[in-house]
This record gives structure tokens, C-alpha cells and sequence, in this order.
């Protein structure tokens, strides 16, 4: 509540500044954009492809949901030391349509030139790259890796945080702790909310070599509420205890990650470690990619290697005991463990657009539908352990 | 192999084939580009108002967005030439970034609302008129536009 009375107040605090800035002219204001054209095709007659978190699957073998965006912006420099930042974006949502949403909302004021306070909506930087995960330019491939980028889906922040950047001898750092709650839709209906969340993301750029570090931990609550969520629970009669560990509040989740970035101006090389842990709701999963592009000229073809593990299913089948064959079900469809070889190549036609194509060959665990989502029941056998392939294009422009 | 049932549909194929002549064509005129000859540059200020002095690790810093004022604590604006061959050889040469690198890590820092872009001039001229108006603004010109009786020199880039 109190983290929303902060967005409001920003956004009100902010009204009435235009017509002064427009006044104050002298290029106070700052406008600017970005936007991605992509679809996905999926291999799979039974499994569609989804980005969890992102969007709804598609209805049909191409879909456009996953990766095509729109984001505008709006920045504003109010004195030497404050500037407001408003990020409207538009993409499908979990929900199936395309309401915009304000990916960032926040003022920040700098308290010394290597430290800054930013309050409102921010973005949740669990990974290396959040930051610019709606950007799809910035990034080599049409997407990041899902087996990574998947195991987090709250990708806003409503809250504080810190920036604190220095330089220590031919070394720059940046500590960014944070402070907040987040909120998503969960595919189908329903909501996931973070609260009580804290964490702290370390970045350390030495020449071309980039390094990051995070950690956070956080309340979570899913409520779930499709149809055929209920429909699945009042046909399985499960014990009251088992029934509260699929949707609900109080769970703990952690989450951290590792990653590195090497780019030489000929080689990219990136990896990253991640892991998240839930006591309940979602099951606790570690993902891992290693990438690597190589430019000539205007193109880079690059190549990656990515994995998700299940550390923890979603009910353990001990505590499940005689219900765990019932649970079974539930369990396989929240459990995105895969692995998956990526080729493509991303072309930057023009100075401010890039074109990319990728081929994405991915093999589902045992007990796992992936990153997909079943085209009808989800809880029916024979939707893991499969072997899909990926075709994805996408036109990526900032402007 | 896991990846032993792979099955390339032949569409995909062809879309992608065409996709990689396409660029390679596209390949020939950036290298072309990268060979023509390249100038000195400045890093310029107005003598009236603007920086006294600027080292290069602090130059560094402001065009790479990680700091917006010197060292000293006065508040500096940047301008930046148009997208092209001497903003290209200005940030390869301060920031050893190549364009793409730095439009990549320009728009990082747009779009997280972690800084400020410089203030984009149309011209050569523009540039110079922004510096002599703006108090605290700095930008880089061409050696020969550099010298100037208004303007002193911070920084030559070699």
C-alpha cells in the first residue's frame, strides 16, 4: 500500500512540471523508444511456446506474443540533481491482451555524484540482463535464454532502490540494492505477488570484462484461478494441506544469480548461473547458458547452450504421499527443465535496427513441460520428455 | 546425441539462407566504411563560462553516462555530433567501443533511466553554438573547427 501512496505521489508530484520544463526549454526533456516485430513458430502439436511471465500462448503454430513490444519514454531533467522517468510498454500480456503498462514510473535524485536514491516503479533486477529484457535490441539474440530468464517472472519493481556507482582504479562498480514488491498475472487467470521483497544486484565492468552478481528473497503468494486450475483441484479431492501448497500465500522465495560478459568488439561471450528457490507455489529450479557471437561487419552469428534443472517439484512426493500419482500432473506443467541448442544470427541493417533469426532445438525433461504450455489440457500424460524445435525472426528498432 | 532427432524444416531453411546473403551484401559497405581515413579530434568548451580543464579518464567517464559532473562538482552537458564517421571515431577512440557496442550501452542506459543522453547537435556549427551558449557543455569537433578564439581545447584524441 504504502509503496503504491509512493508511485501515485510521483506521478502527481510530476503533473504539473511540463508546461514549466516546456517553458525551461533548453532540452529538459528527453524522449525516446524502442520496438520489436517477432514471431515464434513451435514444432509441436501438442505444446505452444510461452515466455512465463511475458505473455499468453498463441493460439495457433506462429505466434507473435513473445517477443513484440513497444515501449516509449518519457525522461525529464528537473535541476542538476533530479530526473523523472516514465516508460510506457505495450505487449501481450499473460492475460491475452495488450494493455499498456508502465514498465517504469520513477523519480531519482542524485544525493552525490556517485550516488543515487530512484523511488516508484522500477525494474527488478534479478538478472544480469533485466535491465534491458523488453529491449530486444541491446541483446544478441532474438530473446535471452528462457532456461535462465524463466525461472524469475516479476519483472517490476515498486519500490527503492539504491545506485551507487564508483570507479576503483581501472574498475567500475555498481552496488544496487533494492527494496519492494511485484506483482504478474498468472497465465489462465489469477496473480503472483512478491512482497517483503530485498535483494542487492553487484556489477563490475573492467574493461571487457563485465561481471554480475545478485541476490534477493522475498514473500510470495500465487492465486490461481483458470478454469481449469479449479476444475483440475475439485476432481482430485486432495487433503486441505496439499491443496494450500498449489495456490495461496506465506511461501519463502530466494532467488540469485551469477553472470559474466566478455565483449572484445569481435567476441561476445556470455554466461549466467541462476537459481530461485520457493517453499511453495513454484517449484525451486536452477538455469544455466553459456552464448557466443562472433561480429563481421554487420552481422553476428552466434551460438548457445542452455539448461534448467528441478532442484525441488513443486509438491514433494513425500509430503504428497498417497495423493503424489494426482499431483504428478500439476507438478510436470510447472516444471520448466530442458535443455536447448541455439543458432542465429542478428544483422544490424541500420544503425538503429537490427533484423535476427534463430533456430532453437530444445528437448524437455522427464516430468517437464519446458517452457511451453499445453495447447489444451495441461494435465493429461505425455506432454514432457519431448523433443521441439523453435524457428524465431524478429526486427528490433530503438529510436 | 540429444540433439540427435534434429529435423530442419526446409521453409525455415530458405528463410534464413536469404536472410544471411542479404546481410552479407550489406557486410561489403560497413567494412568499406571502417577503411576511410579518419581526422583528429577535440574535446572542446567555450573560454567564457565553460570547463577550464578536463582529463581524459574524466571524459571517459561523462561520455560513457557514469558520471554528469567533474571532479571538482561542477554539473558539465555533453553534445553530441549526429549519428556518423566522427561520433563513430569519437567514442572508438575515447571509449574504445565500437558503434555497435556503444549504441548498445547508450540504450541500456536510456532505457533503465540510469542517465541522460548528450544533447544531440544537427552540425558541426550547432555544436560549437551550444557550447558557446551553454554554460558547462562540452563536445568534441575536428581538429581545424576546434581551433577557435572562442573555444578552448580540453583534449586532443589521437
Amino acid at each position: 500500500m504504502k509503496l503504491r501512496a509512493v508511485v501515485i505521489l510521483a506521478l502527481t508530484v510530476l503533473s504539473p512540471l511540463p508546461l514549466q520544463a516546456l517553458a525551461g526549454g533548453n532540452g529538459a526533456w528527453q524522449f525516446s523508444g524502442f520496438a520489436t516485430a517477432g514471431a515464434v513458430y513451435t514444432n509441436d502439436d501438442d505444446l505452444q511456446f510461452a515466455r512465463v511471465g511475458i505473455d499468453e500462448p498463441g493460439g495457433n503454430k506462429v505466434d507473435t506474443g513473445p517477443d513484440s513490444v513497444l515501449g516509449l519514454q518519457a525522461g525529464l531533467r528537473l535541476g542538476e540533481r533530479n530526473t523523472a522517468v516514465l516508460q510506457l510498454v505495450t505487449r501481450e500480456t499473460q492475460r491475452g491482451d495488450h494493455d499498456p503498462r508502465a514498465a517504469l514510473a520513477f523519480i531519482s535524485h542524485a544525493l552525490t555524484p556517485e550516488l543515487t536514491i530512484r523511488a516508484g516503479r522500477l525494474r527488478s533486477p534479478f538478472f544480469m540482463l533485466s535491465d534491458t529484457a523488453d529491449i530486444n535490441y541491446n541483446q544478441t539474440w532474438v530473446r535471452p535464454p528462457v532456461e535462465v530468464y524463466g525461472l524469475n517472472p516479476f519483472s517490476d519493481l515498486d519500490g527503492i532502490d539504491l545506485l551507487h556507482r564508483s570507479r576503483i582504479g581501472g574498475t567500475f562498480v555498481e552496488f544496487h540494492p533494492y527494496a519492494g514488491r511485484s506483482e504478474v498475472p498468472v497465465i489462465g487467470g489469477g496473480r503472483a505477488r512478491l512482497s517483503d521483497l530485498f535483494g542487492m544486484r553487484i556489477t563490475v565492468e573492467a574493461g571487457r570484462l563485465s561481471l554480475s552478481a545478485g541476490y534477493a528473497r522475498a514473500d510470495l503468494a500465487v492465486h490461481r484461478s483458470s478454469a481449469s486450475f479449479r476444475a483440475f483441484i475439485d476432481a482430485l479431492d486432495l487433503p486441505a494441506a496439499l491443496e494450500r501448497q498449489l495456490s495461496g500465500s506465506g511461501a519463502d522465495a530466494s532467488f540469485s544469480s551469477l553472470g559474466l560478459q566478455w565483449d572484445d568488439g569481435k567476441w561476445i561471450v556470455s554466461a549466467e548461473v541462476a537459481r530461485n528457490t520457493a517453499s511453495a507455489f513454484a517449484n525451486s529450479a536452477t538455469g544455466a547458458y553459456l552464448s557466443a557471437a562472433r561480429r563481421f561487419g554487420n552481422l553476428a552469428p552466434y551460438v548457445s547452450l542452455a539448461r534448467q534443472w528441478q532442484d525441488e517439484p513443486l509438491v514433494d512426493a513425500a509430503e504428497a504421499g498417497a495423493d503424489a500419482p494426482k499431483i504428478a500432473p500439476f507438478n510436470r506443467s510447472r516444471n520448466q527443465a530442458q535443455r536447448s541448442l541455439t543458432a542465429g544470427v542478428r544483422w544490424d541493417v541500420l544503425r538503429n535496427t537490427a533484423v535476427k533469426a534463430e533456430f532453437a532445438h530444445i528437448r524437455t525433461d522427464r516430468g517437464a513441460h519446458g517452457t511451453f504450455i499445453a495447447r489444451e489440457n495441461a494435465f493429461v500424460p505425455g506432454l514432457d520428455d519431448k523433443s521441439i524445435n523453435l524457428m524465431s525472426v524478429s526486427i528490433d528498432v530503438v529510436f | 546425441m540429444w540433439f540427435s532427432d534434429f529435423t530442419l524444416r526446409r521453409p525455415l531453411l530458405a528463410v534464413l539462407l536469404a536472410l544471411a546473403a542479404l546481410a552479407l551484401s550489406c557486410a561489403g559497405d560497413a567494412l568499406a566504411q571502417a577503411v576511410t581515413q579518419s581526422e583528429r579530434l577535440a574535446i572542446v568548451s567555450a573560454r567564457q563560462g565553460g570547463v577550464a580543464e578536463l582529463d581524459r579518464e574524466s571524459a571517459e567517464q561523462l561520455f560513457l553516462g557514469r558520471r554528469t559532473s567533474l571532479p571538482g562538482g561542477r554539473t558539465v552537458t555533453l553534445v553530441d555530433l549526429p549519428a556518423g564517421r566522427i561520433r563513430d571515431q569519437f567514442y572508438l577512440q575515447l571509449t574504445r567501443k565500437n558503434p555497435s557496442q556503444i549504441r548498445a550501452y547508450w540504450s541500456r542506459l536510456v532505457f533503465t533511466g540510469r542517465a541522460t543522453p548528450p544533447r544531440e547537435a544537427a552540425n558541426v556549427d550547432e555544436a560549437r553554438s551550444i557550447v558557446l551558449s551553454t554554460p558547462g557543455a562540452i563536445a568534441y569537433l575536428p581538429l581545424d573547427a576546434a581551433h577557435d578564439p572562442d573555444l578552448v581545447i580540453l583534449l586532443t584524441l589521437d
